[in-house]
């Protein structure tokens, strides 16, 4: 009920015209397509650093591997503005933000800025959803794999990965729409370029509900459409993809 | 030829000790040992998947302690195969030539070799998931196999499999064993597997090598207590030597006497007889045995071809015949004579032995 009644409500409340017209809006368009694509960018840098991470933690027992585990859920539990502005310190006024700035990256209302607030606050979803992937793995699987003469490398590209894919694509979805969904954070390092739940915001301040509310309804649709997509892409690829292989 | 020096490690509250074990070249080991015993540690050492404390492991004299385990050219089959869930049988089995920089058509095509040689090429269409537990077993062998391994490692291969699936199982690494001659270390808590498999056997305790030799060895002369009752024996009786020489008697704590007629070591704390050097039969034996003794059949048990018969001795046997806490002699009987000499329970009957098969051990 919690979940069901706003959205209905919502989507009863708006017209399919006014959602539609939005499609013309030049302003809601551009977020909404800034938003998709700082948090692919977000998801994309997750991927690559946050699966050989994953891989360690739910493979490897070393001294302070629960400290980086907890240290990882941080973001999950501290106030996102708060996590913004703690981005913001580091970032775009600290030593780091100068390297960055040096190296021809600014983090103050671009859109690395966006992917960073993004990847800041979503990343834990990723980890800690490839790192279960992997878990649930056989060690035994990967001491076969070195014995039959695979590299750690080769191990964790041919046998660990191809079998955690399915972690690995619903970690990513899960934080790519969770970076969509993120204000908190992205408001205090980009309030322009805006992002689309910005915008929302924007409209809803400066105008009232009544045009913040289509912005709202297209952007849940949208989001909704692009995770059913995804989810029955997964399925095919993945689910579908091994059964195929029974066949061959 | 595999060799195993001095290794120590401790993991956690558990240490193991392996001061010396020997494999020749092509000779099939077992290892046994109850769970938790430490065989399974000792196994991933000489894999190179854990490294020990101290001692070494050795190839051929050379010193391999510090090789990674794709460097040495070990093959392993674990209890649950372990075969990769995202290959199927084929892939499953060229998986070390690809690793090798074969094609994925160059190894598919050895492995379809392999497959035929060994008699499973109705598997090679066949996606993982689908595969019986007898079935994952060949596959993963295969995938061993396919790699020439300098050694076999077999971690409990037949464990998870029903009776007569493990049957077919121990002819097919029999086969195995004909065709390529691998030097295999094989860990069970199965005695029988090292009796019908293995040319030497280990028995391992506590993460301790208790006790090492041929089966027959092991098998007719436990050297403790603990590998008496793990190898199966019965007749186990606690008690103490005395006399000397021809004249050398074992009384059993109990008050048994066992005439042994040789001399033997002072400090033995168990006398053992195997049930199948008991003779049973009807009427007081005439002959060489020196050991006779009568009871009743109190249980007929048929296990493995074979019959267990449990005498209780006549003399623990109470004033109404009731017995309490009594002796029990294990003989094992064929079918054929259990038939022939109609024994059933309750009957009255002639256990004997001989002094030589008494076997001694502290």
């Amino acid at each position: 009920m919690l979940i069901v009644l706003p959205l209905t409500g919502m989507f009863v409340k708006t017209g399919p015209m006014e959602v539609l017209g939005l499609f013309s809006d030049k302003e809601v368009m551009y977020s909404i397509l800034l938003t998709f694509e700082a948090a692919f960018y977000a998801t994309l840098f997750a991927i690559l650093f946050g699966t050989p991470l994953a891989y360690i933690l739910a493979r490897f027992d070393f001294r302070g591997r629960r400290f980086i585990e907890a240290f990882i859920d941080i973001p999950i539990m501290v106030p996102h503005t708060a996590a913004g502005i703690a981005l913001l310190v580091v970032f775009g006024t600290g030593a780091l933000g100068a390297a960055f700035k040096s190296a021809g990256i600014e983090f103050m209302g671009t859109k690395a800025g966006i992917a960073l607030g993004m990847a800041f606050v979503s990343i834990p979803f990723y980890i800690d959803s490839v790192k279960d992937g992997f878990a649930s793995i056989d060690p035994r699987i990967e001491n076969v794999a070195r014995s039959l003469g695979a590299t750690r490398a080769q191990v964790f590209f041919r046998v660990m990965l191809p079998i955690a894919m399915r972690s690995v694509f619903t970690g990513s979805v899960l934080m790519w729409g969770r970076g969509i969904s993120e204000f908190g954070a992205v408001v205090i390092l980009a309030y322009h370029p805006m992002t689309a739940p910005v915008l929302i915001y924007e409209r809803f301040t400066s105008f009232g509900l009544k045009s913040s509310r289509p912005v709202a309804v297209l952007l849940i649709i949208l989001c909704v459409c692009v995770f059913i997509i995804l989810k029955v892409l997964s399925n095919i690829r993945l689910g579908i993809g091994v059964n195929s292989k029974r066949n061959k | 030829m595999l060799t195993v020096k001095g290794i120590n490690k401790v993991f956690r509250n558990f240490s193991l000790g392996v001061d010396s074990l020997s494999i020749g070249r092509g000779d099939y080991f077992v290892l046994i040992g109850p769970t938790g015993s430490g065989k399974t540690l000792l196994l991933n050492i000489i894999a190179g998947l854990v490294a020990p404390d101290s001692g070494s492991v050795f190839l051929d004299e050379l010193d391999i302690t510090g090789l990674f385990p794709e460097k040495r050219g070990f093959g392993i089959v674990y209890q649950d195969s372990a075969l990769f869930p995202h290959l199927d049988v084929m892939d499953n089995i060229g998986f070390g030539l690809r690793m090798g920089g074969r094609s994925r058509k160059q190894a598919r095509h050895e492995a379809r070799g392999i497959m035929s040689h060994l008699g499973i090429s109705h598997l090679s269409e066949r996606g993982i998931q689908g595969l019986s537990g007898g079935e994952k077993q060949r596959v993963a062998i295969a995938r061993a196999m396919i790699m020439k391994p300098r050694v076999l490692l077999l971690d409990e291969p037949f464990s998870s499999l029903d009776y007569s699936t493990k049957e077919d199982m121990i002819q097919f690494v029999k086969r195995i064993r004909q065709e390529y001659r691998p030097t295999v270390f094989h860990i069970t808590h199965d005695f029988e597997e090292a009796l019908i498999l293995a040319d030497a056997v280990g028995v391992i305790n506590r993460g301790r090598l208790v006790q090492s030799g041929s089966v027959a060895d092991i098998f007719r002369y436990p050297g403790d207590r603990f590998v008496a009752n793990f190898v199966g024996a019965k007749n186990i009786f606690p008690g103490a030597l005395s006399g000397s020489g021809d004249d050398t008697v074992f009384s059993t704590e109990r008050g048994l006497d066992l005439y042994v007629g040789r001399a033997v070591e002072n400090h033995v704390r168990f006398a053992m007889v195997r049930a199948d050097d008991i003779v049973l039969s009807r009427s007081q034996p005439v002959g060489s045995a020196t050991n006779v003794f009568r009871g009743r059949v109190t249980d007929i048990v048929y296990k493995r071809g074979i019959n267990e018969v449990r005498l209780c001795l006549d003399r623990d046997r109470g004033a109404e015949g009731d017995v309490v806490d009594a002796d029990v002699v294990h003989a094992f009987i064929t079918t054929r004579s259990l038939r022939d000499m109609e024994i059933k329970q309750g009957d009255d009957l002639f256990a004997s032995f001989k002094g030589s098969a008494i076997h001694l051990f502290r």
